[in-house]
């Protein structure tokens, strides 16, 4: 046979799939795994109490980042996997430089994974990460805001602005910047040095740190004056949820374009639907919804929406009638305790929904 | 003891409901302490199977004595069974979906064995596990080609179905992978052969698969040594399939195994669902790599009481059903593996006789004397 009979391409296409392959190379060192992005845990520092910066180094084949994005992470908490996105707290530059990163993560009370992060990770061990993705990134193409810029940052929100600056410093140390930062008390400052030090870094820098327990939460008046020519900036603002909301309405109303605007959402605590009344599940791939009545069961309903969903047992023994959940809260039929959210594959046979609910794969 | 069924409902409706608790409270507590021990224990589980694979890939193909090649075909056959049946058929029950591990998640798992996976959930983990040793709705029964009590009608054919049970048993992954075919229906025409082409199709993309596999891609990679490397194979995947058909026959088909009908089943609740389960099971004993390379089929009770619980807890698990039987007197059939598999084949002899009553009983001396 010669060199080019043989079927190259298909070979190696296999081989990059295979889980042996993979399985031989992750053994001699997990960065060399063709499936997963390894980053190498190098030290965990903690930055205020429940606030800690996970110094990690991706492997080669890692793609980079533009300052203000973010990358998924996933671990293990007591046997369970979950994936979480944190915003990068470095700049690219940084990366280039040294070969690490940072995400600095704040432990968000009864969360299932950031309080835990600092005890289930191990200094030395490989956690997987996801490819670099996001828009809450410097809007080079529109040139007319880029002089004058206001962020706005809450709590661990600054991690994301913290990125954008280094990088700024870097290129344009003389932009006119007006940096506000709101923490709860002195206690919960995140990035306290790199916080002094950024003055002396710009020549066109005001910062102001507000702490929300002494002065209260942000007002349009208070916004106003430490920013009266707010209109005229690029708004970079990433806080939580309700922060955002306000300060995108007490911008809009002082003239700023929403166009000016750009925010990060870190997610927020949702809102628990209490069931008053039927609530309605929708089925995404076939585009067919229902109302819940009586405690049917989720395959029940999806067969009276006019489905035919695979199914065996329908008593929770067989898993034939899995499905996954895109949102919403479902309850186990038979034992009444809620399904955990994390669980996205569910026994439709056995579950009912608790407000609505959204199923991906019917 | 004999194998017919027997009734089923010997306890009162307040017992009854109250052993169907008890069984719910075991699997309660299992549920609720699942966590890393669990996680360490199956990714230990596929560490060694990859390694073990590798292994024995590795000495057969490169192997320069007799000695390295065996060493090899048993390396591969063990990596084969811990798949198939540690791994695979656990993590296809759903045992280890809690975790969210996209690599052993129950919907998308796919084994190294001829059958295809979504047609295996589809006859074991509905049809077998849901009417377990019903005559005539679980198809596992005796896989439609062995009589193993005497509810069913016997027929002359049956006189040589020890020489069935052997090469069902060398050939078994390929009998579970056309399992679904169902080949009995097919003959006395309740389906047709039509219906059947989603399934022969499926069949045949997994079945060129494995044996692309292990009989061209294998051999080819190794050149001048290809037989070697097909026959090592071979061998390998015969010792599975003789491994995993011997561990199923001792788990539904031990002499004190029950049997059931239709009607006994017919609208039964949770509670009379373990009860059955219970009476058509059978486990053994053994040392731990006899529970681990059995898949823990070895607590066949657990199984069939808790088939998506991880089954490496099913030891754990067995003291308190043990106590659960105790309690309400229902058998607890167990032995050491070597017994209850002794009676598997004295079952299938002796079912291979026609019952008491047949006239060729009294015509053939030989089976006078039974
Ligand atoms: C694009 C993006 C970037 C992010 N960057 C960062 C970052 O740099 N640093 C950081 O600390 N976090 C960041 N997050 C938030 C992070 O992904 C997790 O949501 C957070 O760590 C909580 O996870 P958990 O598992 O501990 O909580 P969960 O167990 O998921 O949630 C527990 C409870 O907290 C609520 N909750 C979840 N997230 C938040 C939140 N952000 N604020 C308030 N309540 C919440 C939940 O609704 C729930 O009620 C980012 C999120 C996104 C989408
Ligand atoms: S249909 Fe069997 S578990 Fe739902």
């Amino acid at each position: 046979m010669t060199s080019q009979s043989i079927p190259l391409q298909p070979l190696l296409r296999a081989a990059t799939r295979s889980d042996t392959l993979d399985f031989v190379l992750s053994a001699i060192s997990p960065q060399f795994s063709l499936k997963r992005h390894m980053a190498r845990l190098l030290a965990i520092r903690e930055e205020c109490p429940g606030t800690h910066t996970l110094l990690l180094q991706p492997g080669a084949r890692w793609g980079g980042f533009i300052a203000g994005q973010h990358v998924g992470i996933t671990v293990d908490v007591n046997g369970v996997r979950y994936r979480r996105t944190y915003s990068l707290s470095c700049s690219p530059q940084y990366y280039e430089r040294y070969g690490h990163i940072t995400l600095t993560i704040k432990s968000v009370a009864d969360g299932r994974v950031s309080p835990r992060l600092a005890e289930v990770l191990q200094v030395g061990s490989y956690l997987e990460i996801s490819a670099a993705s996001g828009e809450f990134v410097w809007q080079e193409d529109k040139q007319v805001y880029t002089e004058r810029t206001l962020m706005l940052a809450a709590g661990s929100g600054i991690t994301p602005i913290r990125s954008l600056l280094d990088e700024l410093c870097e290129s344009r140390p003389q932009q006119d910047v007006v940096l506000l930062v709101y923490v709860r008390h002195a206690g919960e400052r995140i990035f306290k040095q790199w916080l002094e030090s950024l003055p002396s870094q710009f020549s066109h820098l005001r910062l102001e740190i507000r702490y929300t327990d002494q002065e209260g939460e942000i007002t349009p008046e208070n916004l106003l004056a430490a920013c009266p020519d707010l209109s005229e900036r690029e708004l970079f603002v990433c806080g939580p949820q309700g922060f955002m909301d306000k300060v995108r309405q007490y911008t809009l109303d002082h003239g700023a374009q929403v166009a000016q605007i750009h925010q990060e959402s870190f997610g927020s605590r949702p809102q628990r639907v209490v069931s008053s009344g039927p609530a309605t599940v929708s089925f995404q791939k076939s585009g067919k919804s229902i109302r819940s009545t009586d405690g049917k069961t989720l395959l029940e309903l999806a067969e009276l929406a006019g489905l035919s969903p695979k199914y065996g047992c329908r008593s929770g023994i067989c898993h034939e009638c899995k499905c996954q959940r895109g949102s919403g809260s479902l309850i186990h039929a038979v034992t009444g305790q809620p399904i955990p959210d994390e669980q996205q594959q569910v026994q439709a046979c056995i579950v009912i929904p608790d407000g609505d609910v959204t199923i991906n794969s019917l | 003891m004999d194998m017919r069924t027997r009734p089923l409902n010997l306890m009162t409706v307040t017992e009854l409901e109250a052993f169907g608790k008890e069984l719910d409270g075991i699997r309660e507590r299992a549920l609720a302490d699942l966590g890393d021990r669990d996680a360490r224990y199956i990714r230990e589980m596929v560490r060694l199977q990859k390694q073990a694979e590798i292994a024995g890939r590795l000495l057969i193909h490169l192997g320069r004595s007799p000695l390295t090649w065996g060493a090899g075909v048993v390396s591969l056959s063990v990596s084969k069974i811990l798949e198939n049946m540690e791994i695979g058929h656990n993590v296809m029950h759903g045992q280890y979906d809690w975790m969210n591990d996209p690599s052993l998640q129950s919907q998308s798992y796919e084994w190294d064995t001829a059958c295809d996976a979504e047609s295996w959930r589809r006859t074991h983990n509905y049809e077998h596990h849901t009417y377990t040793n019903i005559l005539g709705k679980d198809r596992d029964y005796g896989y439609a080609i062995l009589r193993l009590s005497e509810e069913e009608e016997w027929k002359p054919r049956h006189l040589l179905q020890f020489g069935n049970y052997v090469l069902l048993s060398v050939f078994f992954q390929w009998g579970v992978a056309l399992h679904e075919l169902e080949f009995d229906k097919l003959r006395d025409g309740s389906v047709t052969l039509k219906e059947k082409i989603p399934f022969l199709k499926r069949f045949a993309r997994k079945g060129l698969k494995q044996f692309g596999k292990d009989y061209l891609l294998f051999p080819a990679l190794a050149g001048p040594g290809a037989l070697k490397v097909a026959a090592g194979n071979g061998l390998a995947n015969l010792g599975r399939n003789l491994w995993a058909s011997t561990i199923i026959f001792c788990g539904h088909f031990t002499e004190d195994a029950q049997v059931f009908t239709e009607a006994e089943c017919e609208g039964e609740s949770r509670a009379q669902w373990y009860y059955r389960q219970m009476l058509g099971s059978s486990n053994f004993t053994g040392g731990q790599w006899l529970h681990t390379l059995s898949g823990h089929l070895s607590y066949q009770i657990e199984h069939h009481l808790f088939p998506d619980v991880p089954a490496h807890r099913y030891p754990e698990m067995s003291v308190e059903v043990q106590a659960v039987c105790e309690k309400y007197n229902i058998p607890y059939n167990t032995g050491s593996f070597g017994h209850q598999y002794l009676t598997v084949l004295k079952r299938v002899l002796r079912s291979s006789l026609p019952p008491e009553d047949h006239p060729l009983r009294k015509r053939i001396p030989f089976l006078r004397r039974n």
